[in-house]
């Protein structure tokens, strides 16, 4: 990140023997705080950086599992006699980049040196996870089901199922159209006999009928959605919406005028 | 007591012995093979959907449809992906609150799902085939196992038709290889779900069995 970025601002902690160095990044999702931890001692010591933003900490993951030392409310390790150790997480806060100091989003505490009993390296299950790696087979390798499938075309699951299956019984007819007797043979080959093509010909009069009774049915829903044009009611309905909202906000707390300051600027990244 | 059943190899027998050990110890047999699993399933839910957070551990244990309770796994590579293995650690131990003794069928490999079941257990059985190469693939489970502080109560030699180096397993183990002879009707065991510690407890395979589950008595004790 910059140095000169106007959302990150740095500040110095000190804990003796450990020294910390905060930093903080304003994102558009939250906010990501990184911490240098530096041991003058000369023995290694143990340490506690628990989260004091308004939020949920969000840990450095190792397939998926936390990485050692970090739970809900923070990390604690050790860090080693004369060095530094880095680490960092994100906090994903609704109410927008803080206005307090870097220094304000964590407190570092010493537990004293470390005595060989790391409490924080001790959950076997997750070092399983984070050392041998997980087995799951791979999103690929998983057929999706229909309801979370989304057809590449833009044709609406439902829909795309119906064509899909009205297109198989197509290409079927296609390949029995002027067959010779060996591609007809292939053909009954591929969908168990005599049997499997027997209906073809009614179901395929059945689906010339269905295709174009929805192909009337979505012209003229196309035609009349040509000539819809909701936006420019909509977005003054949410206009006034949102700053009838914001002034009952700033009437119920009148000590915080930056909350309309906050939203408006929000509004402007945008 | 949570015993888990390993192997780095796939087919050696992990799931026959699991069941045939759990019948002998009147244990509860949890399926952990997440991605192939082989005991028998039905209707109800499975482990997938345990690990899924979408069922109880202990309603999902089968009790009464033969004659050893299991908890099975599903087969769908879906519900395998969505299946967290970290939850592995408490749902074992709820069923071990829930019935006592418990014996973890784990799956082939060293991923996380062979090394969860591993290290949650309390101890572990080695199962490997009776081939000279078999005893590389033995060290390296056991090493694993080590690793993830599950103790090895046992290694078992299965399928054993004439001989097997034993004396080489558990020198080389540390610890003590019971030798499971080629049965058909140890075979069956996973078919017709009928184990034949059970079903033959007078065969030579089921005295092998009846030995290493003392075996798991034994360090139960320690």
């Amino acid at each position: 990140m910059p140095p000169d970025d106007p959302d990150t601002r740095t500040d110095a902690v000190s804990t003796r023997p450990v020294q910390a160095a905060v930093t903080t990044t304003a994102t558009a999702g939250g906010v990501l705080v990184a911490i240098t931890l530096r041991n003058d001692a000369a023995v290694d010591v143990r340490v506690r950086v628990d989260n004091d933003l308004d939020g949920p900490v969000l840990p450095p993951r190792r397939d998926g599992v936390p990485a050692v030392g970090w739970d809900e409310d923070g990390f604690a390790g050790t860090v080693p006699a004369d060095s530094r150790i880095g680490i960092g997480y994100a906090c994903p806060r609704s109410d927008g980049p803080s206005d307090g100091s870097p220094a304000e989003a964590v407190s570092v505490s010493v537990l004293g040196p470390a005595d060989g009993t790391d409490p924080s390296v001790r959950d076997r299950v997750a070092d399983a996870v984070r050392s041998l790696g997980r087995g799951a087979p791979p999103a690929d390798a998983v057929p999706a089901s229909p309801s979370a499938e989304s057809d590449p075309s833009g044709v609406p699951p439902p829909a795309a199922t119906w064509l899909d299956a009205v297109e198989a019984r197509l290409r079927r007819a296609e390949r029995l159209t002027d067959a010779t007797a060996a591609e007809a043979a292939e053909v009954l080959d591929g969908c168990g006999g005599v049997d499997g093509v027997s209906r073809l010909p009614a179901e395929l009069d059945g689906d010339t009928a269905a295709l174009r009774a929805a192909g009337d049915r979505i012209e003229e829903l196309l035609a009349r959605a040509a000539e819809t044009d909701p936006e420019p009611v909509v977005s003054s309905l949410a206009a006034a919406a949102d700053s009838e909202a914001t002034s009952d906000a700033n009437g119920a707390s009148g000590d915080r005028p930056a909350n309309g300051t906050a939203d408006s600027n929000a509004g402007r990244v945008r | 007591m949570i015993v888990a059943v390993t192997g780095g190899k796939g087919g050696v027998g992990k799931s026959t012995i699991s069941v045939e050990l759990a019948a002998a110890l009147d244990a509860t047999v949890v399926d952990a093979d997440l991605g192939m699993a082989d005991l028998p399933t039905g209707p109800g839910p499975d482990l997938h959907d345990v690990l899924a957070g979408r069922a109880d551990p202990v309603e999902a244990v089968r009790e009464g449809c033969g004659p050893v309770r299991l908890l099975p796994c599903g087969r769908s590579l879906a519900g395998a992906r969505a299946a967290d293995v970290t939850a592995l650690d408490t749902t074992l131990r709820d069923v071990a609150d829930a019935y006592g003794d418990v014996v973890v069928d784990c799956p082939a490999g060293l991923k996380a799902d062979a090394g969860v079941p591993l290290a949650v257990a309390d101890a572990c059985i080695v199962v490997v085939s009776p081939r000279r190469y078999a005893l590389a693939d033995a060290v390296r489970s056991r090493e694993l196992a080590r690793e993830l502080d599950a103790g090895l109560v046992a290694v078992v030699i299965n399928r054993v038709v004439d001989g097997a180096p034993e004396t080489a397993f558990g020198e080389t183990l540390g610890a003590p290889a019971v030798v499971v002879p080629a049965d058909p009707r140890v075979g069956r065991t996973l078919g017709s779900f009928r184990p034949v510690v059970r079903a033959e407890p007078s065969t030579q395979a089921a005295d092998a069995i009846g030995t290493v589950a003392d075996a798991v008595r034994r360090a139960k004790r320690v």
